[in-house]
């Protein structure tokens, strides 16, 4: 009995400093983990926005953020803030691989089409030929007013709107980005959950099948 | 504690592979087939257990019950982990799949120590088996840090940054895997003794 109750003395010592320890490193830990992490970025102008969080729900914080071009040179690289975000200046407008390392094995990978600068740019750049045939058409109607004025008003205009509507779509649309980024989260589904117990009651039942089958041989 | 795909080195992950097919092989020839029924029923546990997240400081963490696994299965615990973490893997999207031997290592590991620690120490009183089933459920979670942390330092981490912060987090998970562990042997004590024996 005596012997039993200092063996039992001894696991509860072990218990205790093996607690102080851990208690002592959780105070100076910042980084949070869990078991998966998702990555999602949406382009908006020239930025590109990426928002980090974890399979629970819980932003990426201070998330390591790296930047690759398609042959894989690093670009840039950062970190995300509290609300697990980060955002940059494309710096070229092509394919982009966003790495998202969390930390503790958790990694994360988006790739940003270039199309998505590309859809952008173009406009813009064909916006300006349209605007000086309009410009064109404008100048040969009215003859008699200075071709130079004529010209100056309606072609930036048709940018300006071409910007305007930009902009508003831009801003209509980030809601709907962000729902997006929210729904990236798939998490585990009833029928996923089922669905397993369900596989791993049916490979041991199969094992427990061959096992019987070897026995009575 | 799950691995990500593209994390680990082609040549640590395929290790990884061998190495837990190896002990995988070992374990399959040393369990019994009588213990079939229980090894469905703990992997099922184990692949659950791990969508209960504790949302506890600044932190998301979710249970791992490795020790647990390894205190109710003993040598069967390693197949029960590597099942459970495929099909996480899988469904869940919970670890890669190249990562997949790694994973079982990390994890498969602590729960065979655990399970080989639990009947090396336990007796014949209920408190003292509660101790070490409390101690075991905790230390199996620690454990599977330090490995991981070991994996983690083939791709250039820092072996004691890595393993100081996989511990820290996971005080919350081992403090509550310490409970239900010491809250199972007691339960199972009572209830049905052969089944921890």
């Amino acid at each position: 009995m005596n012997k039993l109750f200092r063996a039992g003395m001894r696991i509860r010592w072990v218990a205790w400093i093996f607690g102080f320890v851990l208690v002592g490193l959780l105070c100076d830990a910042t980084i949070s983990l869990a078991h998966r992490v998702i990555v999602f970025a949406w382009v908006d102008g020239d930025t590109v926005y990426v928002e980090c969080k974890y399979s629970g729900g819980r932003k990426v914080r201070n998330g390591q953020i790296i930047v690759l071009d398609t042959k894989g040179r690093t670009l840039l690289q950062g970190k995300t803030d509290d609300r697990g975000q980060f955002a940059f200046n494309a710096p070229e407008k092509q394919d982009l691989k966003i790495v998202l390392n969390a930390g503790m094995g958790h990694r994360a990978e988006w790739l940003v089409e270039g199309e998505e600068f590309l859809d952008q740019g173009v406009t813009e750049r064909s916006a300006i030929p349209k605007a000086k045939s309009k410009n064109g058409s404008i100048i040969t109607k009215v003859s008699s007013e200075s071709t130079q004025e004529v010209h100056a008003i309606p072609g930036p205009n048709a940018l300006e709107i071409q910007k305007l509507v930009e902009q508003s779509l831009n801003k209509k649309l980030a809601p709907i980005l962000k729902i997006l980024a929210e729904n990236e989260d798939r998490g585990a589904s009833m029928t996923d959950v089922i669905g397993g117990i369900g596989y791993i009651f049916g490979l041991i039942g199969v094992a427990a099948y061959f096992s019987s089958r070897r026995k009575r041989t | 504690m799950h691995i990500s795909d593209g994390v680990l080195r082609p040549s640590v992950y395929i290790g990884g592979y061998f190495a837990s097919l190896g002990v995988m092989a070992v374990c399959v020839s040393k369990m019994k087939s009588e213990e079939l029924p229980k090894l469905a029923v703990v992997t099922s546990a184990f692949f659950v257990a791990s969508l209960i997240h504790l949302p506890l400081g600044p932190t998301s963490v979710h249970l791992l019950i490795i020790g647990l696994v390894g205190t109710l299965l003993g040598v069967a615990a390693f197949p029960a982990v590597a099942l459970g973490l495929t099909l996480q893997s899988l469904l869940f999207g919970y670890g890669g799949i190249t990562a997949l031997g790694a994973n079982a290592i990390t994890m498969g590991i602590p729960a065979l120590i655990a399970g080989w620690l639990y009947r090396r120490l336990k007796g014949e009183s209920m408190k003292r088996n509660i101790a070490v089933g409390a101690f075991v459920g905790g230390l199996g979670t620690a454990l599977a840090g330090v490995v991981l942390a070991l994996f983690l330092m083939t791709s250039g981490e820092d072996f004691f940054g890595v393993a100081k912060v996989a511990l820290a987090v996971h005080v919350p998970v081992l403090v509550i895997e310490a409970m239900v562990t010491a809250f199972t042997v007691s339960f199972l004590m009572k209830v049905k003794p052969d089944l921890i024996a």
